[in-house]
């Protein structure tokens, strides 16, 4: 009753807005948008929440019907556990300790893929499986560089992290192919001290000529299955 | 009253919350206890058992991935976990079949809506949806709990209530500004 009128038509706009994006009504680049904002604007992601808890009653309407494929949990846990995949906790308390790397303005940085091909048949034993190499460019500052030595091997890993701050995020491979679709190869470890494992499925795509492109993701890799984040580097793959 | 929901509630967002420390056998649990609801939600949105089966799968992965940020005090561990797969099934959705015109610029909402009662503002107060929804008429009402339930596009639903596309968005705008206006008060 005090508030001037444009300011209660802006909580009717929002308010309509975060229940079209609950009810899932929109287009697909007016849902990234949407998403774009609840991780922005706090005050806007309230108002979805609340459509959220109120429009929980349908639930009820998704009556179990089918059982799922009883194979299910072990794809799910070979996804997320074959490639070292970690829940956000234990990445923020590493972040403290590598904390100097922020704000590091990265040049240039190159980044060895090793495609883990034990037992896969498709590279061969280990010794011979060819390794790729791709160098990436970045072409904005926000990633740092999480270094991890391990004395008893000598190995010193160099991994990209996307610079943390308040809202972290995390760091996306892609593999493209000319004009298609960019397909998710995995999110970039922010331990310092893995390597992505390409999913079995996807080991013959990486080849001569490919393209890989890193995006900057919402913690965790981006909630579609396409970058939504700007792409900080390309680079083309060539055998080493 | 409802202990025995609120029991398994308590239950579900502890097993969330261990997940989200990254404890696999808590994860495992979660699974077992929910995975029949959430491939429920993905078959009924996705009418396809094999894109359902794919759904779920990224459904458990963001649950991993974004269980540390699961907060039990803005929703149930239930309503979390449908969000996640409602969303995932909407996305595959709307890439299977883009709409063909961008929505334009809806109508403006003539009624700016008034504040919101202190003691509504917090999810789970306020009035019950389900006698909200009695204030719409009988198509509308349908039209919005068949968009939530199943996933319809703005498209879909005007070709289903045989209307074009921007009086479809107005309809179900307006819906939703009375069932604010409705649980606010």
């Amino acid at each position: 009753m005090t508030q001037p009128d444009n300011k209660k038509s802006d909580r009717s706009r929002d308010e309509v807005l975060a229940g079209e994006y609950v009810l899932g009504v929109l287009p697909l680049a007016e849902r990234l948008r949407v998403e774009h904002r609840i991780r922005q604007d706090k005050a806007f992601a309230r108002i979805v929440d609340r459509w959220q808890a109120n429009l929980a009653d349908f639930n009820g309407d998704y009556a179990p019907q089918q059982a799922p494929a009883p194979w299910m949990l072990n794809a799910i846990e070979n996804r997320l556990f074959a490639s070292g995949a970690r829940p956000s906790t234990p990445f923020r308390a590493l972040w403290a300790s590598v904390s100097f790397w922020r704000g590091l303005a990265v040049v240039s940085l190159a980044a060895a893929l090793f495609v883990a091909g034990t037992g896969s048949g498709l590279f061969g034993p280990r010794e011979t499986a060819p390794r790729l190499l791709a160098t990436l460019t970045p072409t904005q500052s926000q990633v740092s560089l999480v270094m991890a030595f391990d004395r008893a091997s000598g190995r010193l890993s160099v991994t990209p992290v996307a610079a943390g701050g308040r809202n972290a995020k995390s760091l996306e491979l892609w593999l493209i192919d000319g004009s298609a679709a960019p397909v998710p190869l995995g999110v970039l470890p922010d331990t310092g001290n893995g390597d992505i494992v390409i999913p079995q499925g996807l080991r013959n795509s990486l080849t001569d000529g490919m393209t890989l492109a890193v995006s900057l993701e919402p913690y965790g890799g981006s909630p579609t299955k396409l970058p939504t984040g700007p792409v900080l580097a390309t680079a083309r793959i060539g055998e080493i | 009253m409802a202990s025995g929901k609120g029991l398994e509630d308590a239950e579900t967002a502890a097993l969330i919350a261990r997940t989200g420390l990254g404890d696999r056998a808590a994860f495992k649990l979660l699974y077992q206890r929910t995975s029949g609801k959430l491939f429920s939600v993905c078959l009924r949105m996705l009418k396809d058992r094999a894109d359902a089966e794919e759904a779920l799968q990224d459904v458990y992965v963001k649950a991993w991935r974004n269980a540390s940020a699961y907060r039990d005090d803005v929703s149930s561990p239930m309503t979390w976990l449908i969000s996640i797969a409602r969303y995932t099934a909407i996305d595959i959705l709307r890439r299977r079949k883009p709409d063909s015109e961008e929505l334009g610029e809806a109508d403006e909402i003539a009624d700016p809506l008034p504040d919101p009662e202190k003691s509504a503002i917090n999810a789970g107060e306020g009035r019950r949806i389900d006698d909200c929804m009695k204030t719409l008429e009988s198509d509308r009402a349908e039209a919005v709990r068949g968009a939530y339930v199943e996933g319809l596009s703005y498209t879909e639903l005007a070709e289903r209530y045989g209307v074009p596309l921007n009086t479809m968005r107005t309809w179900l705008r307006r819906s939703l500004m009375k069932l604010r206006e409705c649980m606010d008060q």
